[in-house]
């Protein structure tokens, strides 16, 4: 029987990702997010209260339910990760796992065969990539599509087909570490 | 105060069980189980004043019932009232509906206790009668000449006066309440109860302009204070057609042409707390032609639920009507107390409650609701940096859609 995710992230978008990467790959499992307080600030926001959100997020497990963070590694743009090696050290404190996604977790949606499809891409590993979000935009743009600020996102949503772990390294290492966690089993 | 609410198999409600406070706020997804809480309190209420029978008919007796087959069909309301009477310990009120499998006929029970004094059995059940009685199904049920002892005639009493309570004593607003600001002559309503959709407003404050200066006055002083471009409301009556109609006067002393959504809206949860306040006559239900009418006490508080009052809006004028609520729960001017149950999606609205005042409604995986009280830990760790509202936007106490 699978529990609940519940998924620290630092916007609700994110948790809407994973969710729909893992309903295309057909694992079935509840994704819940619980997401860094305020409303500007990303990561640096996250990491300040990130302890304080791992010790209330445990109040609402239950059996077979389980707690990760989703973080952007960000290292492009802040080469001393400063904020996500705060992250890493209460995750490993708490015993809590914890999902680095490469640069932005949209690099997992550059990746996936049906997106590209449909944006006449070619699919291939976007991990080391700048800004992946701003390349899904320009993909939407260029096909005429509404921008994924705008609209756009929710058609990005529905042709996932959940395959970027196959040229995503750092997809691939954070199913491995979800397969792993309780509330999958 | 109404101090606790038990709903058992009542739609979304399996076993459930809220406490209340003088103002609680429920906050929930859609489709959590907000308006099957409400709207069980005014099924317990308009149980008193209009008869089992009609009301099951009007709800369908398949909304009433948990969304799975009950094992042994009975659908349970128990409600702890306190405060009610002076010399009183908690009373509860007890209903009880047992379906024969999903069908009619289906026979109830009725029960009172009080101090832990049962004074009916409350697993007797009785058949339902087959006729509509407009005057109160469950009154008619009652037969207090059986019984003579003193313990009877007090439960007569508590009875009485609890049923005064919820016919008069009671307001309900529902989530797309719009009232009308032109009735016709033809049209009629409730002078002291305000219907669910506020469609009877204009009668209301009909009443309190022609006959209840002071109360009137009161209205408009707080409209002004809430609505700073509203000077004085006045209801109009065309003596030809008998038509009725609300004038607002705006701060540049014109009529206003039209009035806004949110603005007819707040008139009426305004309503509900002023009309309140109006004296009326009371049933002479149960009383010995030698004996005065039972009057409810002037302590006694008035209970407002108003479902999404924040709809249409200002946030700047939402605080404003918290304050207000404030003033009429805590009594200060000695008017009668007032009881506020609310319903919210709005987290701006819920940064003006506290967290002791929030009721978390969420519906798990098997489709039944609970109803929890916002975590110690959201006081103790987030809010001296943060809003409740931002706080429930994390997620991390439920009752978001997230």
């Amino acid at each position: 029987m699978s529990g609940i995710i519940y998924l620290i992230v630092e916007d609700a978008t994110d948790c809407e990702l994973i969710r729909a990467i893992l309903s295309a790959k057909k694992i079935s499992v509840q994704v819940k997010p619980i997401i860094s307080p305020g409303k500007t600030g990303g990561i640096s926001r996250l990491s300040s209260k990130i302890d304080d959100l791992i010790r209330d997020a445990k109040t609402r497990l239950k059996e077979h339910d389980c707690i990760a963070v989703l973080y952007d590694a960000d290292q492009h743009t802040d080469p001393n990760q400063t904020h996500q090696k705060k992250i890493v050290e209460s995750c490993k404190q708490h015993k809590i796992k914890h999902i680095p996604a490469q640069d932005e977790v949209e690099a997992w949606v550059l990746a996936d065969s049906g997106v590209c499809k449909w944006l006449n891409q070619k699919q291939k590993n976007w991990d080391e990539a700048r800004k992946p979000k701003d390349t899904l935009d320009t993909w939407l743009k260029n096909n005429r599509k509404p921008s994924y600020y705008s609209g756009g996102r929710q058609d990005v949503l529905k042709n996932l087909v959940g395959d970027g772990d196959k040229y995503s390294d750092s997809m691939r290492a954070a199913l491995k570490l979800l397969e792993g966690a309780a509330c999958l089993k | 105060m109404l101090k606790q609410l038990r709903f058992k198999n009542w739609r979304s409600l399996r076993d459930v069980t809220i406490d209340l406070s003088p103002i609680t706020v429920f906050i929930g997804a859609n489709s959590s189980g907000k308006t099957n809480i409400v709207d069980g309190i005014q099924f317990m209420r308009d149980s008193k004043m209009r008869g089992l029978l009609s009301l099951v008919s009007e709800f369908g007796y398949k909304n009433i019932q948990s969304n799975q087959p009950i094992e042994d069909g009975i659908v349970e309301f128990e409600f702890i009232f306190d405060e009610f009477f002076t010399d009183s310990g908690d009373v509860t009120d007890i209903l009880h509906l047992k379906f024969d499998g999903r069908n009619f006929p289906f026979r109830y029970a009725t029960g009172l206790s009080e101090g832990g004094v049962e004074f009916e059995d409350i697993n007797t059940f009785e058949e339902l009668p087959n006729k509509i009685n407009t005057d109160g199904q469950l009154a008619q049920a009652f037969s207090f000449e059986e019984h003579d002892s003193g313990m009877w005639e007090a439960w007569e009493g508590v009875h009485e006066q609890l049923i005064e309570n919820y016919r008069y004593r009671f307001q309900f607003l529902t989530e797309n309440f719009l009232p009308a600001r032109k009735l016709t002559g033809k049209e009629t309503g409730d002078l002291y109860i305000i219907e669910r959709d506020a469609r009877n407003m204009v009668f209301s404050l009909e009443l309190m302009q022609d006959a209840y200066p002071e109360i009137f006055e009161k209205f408009n002083e707080d409209a002004q204070w809430l609505l700073q471009h509203v000077q004085k409301l006045t209801l109009v009556r065309n003596l030809d057609t008998r038509d009725i109609e609300l004038m607002v006067k705006e701060g540049n002393n014109t009529q206003a042409q039209t009035i806004s959504v949110g603005t007819l809206r707040m008139f009426a949860m305004l309503t509900t707390l002023h009309a309140l306040n109006i004296p009326r006559p009371l049933t002479n239900f149960h009383v010995p032609p030698n004996q005065k009418p039972i009057t409810i006490p002037l302590e006694t508080p008035g209970l407002i639920v108003i479902e999404e009052p924040d709809a249409a809006l200002n946030p700047g004028v939402l605080q404003k009507f918290v304050e207000l609520l404030r003033r009429y729960v805590d009594n200060p001017d000695g008017t009668r107390p007032r009881q506020i149950i609310l319903t919210t999606h709005n987290p701006t609205f819920l940064n003006y409650f506290k967290p002791e005042e929030v009721r978390v409604v969420e519906r798990g995986e098997d489709g039944y609701t609970t109803v929890s009280h916002v975590p110690d830990f959201v006081k103790e760790n987030w809010l001296d940096e943060y809003a409740l509202g931002e706080v429930w936007l994390t997620n991390l106490f439920g009752g978001t859609n997230s």
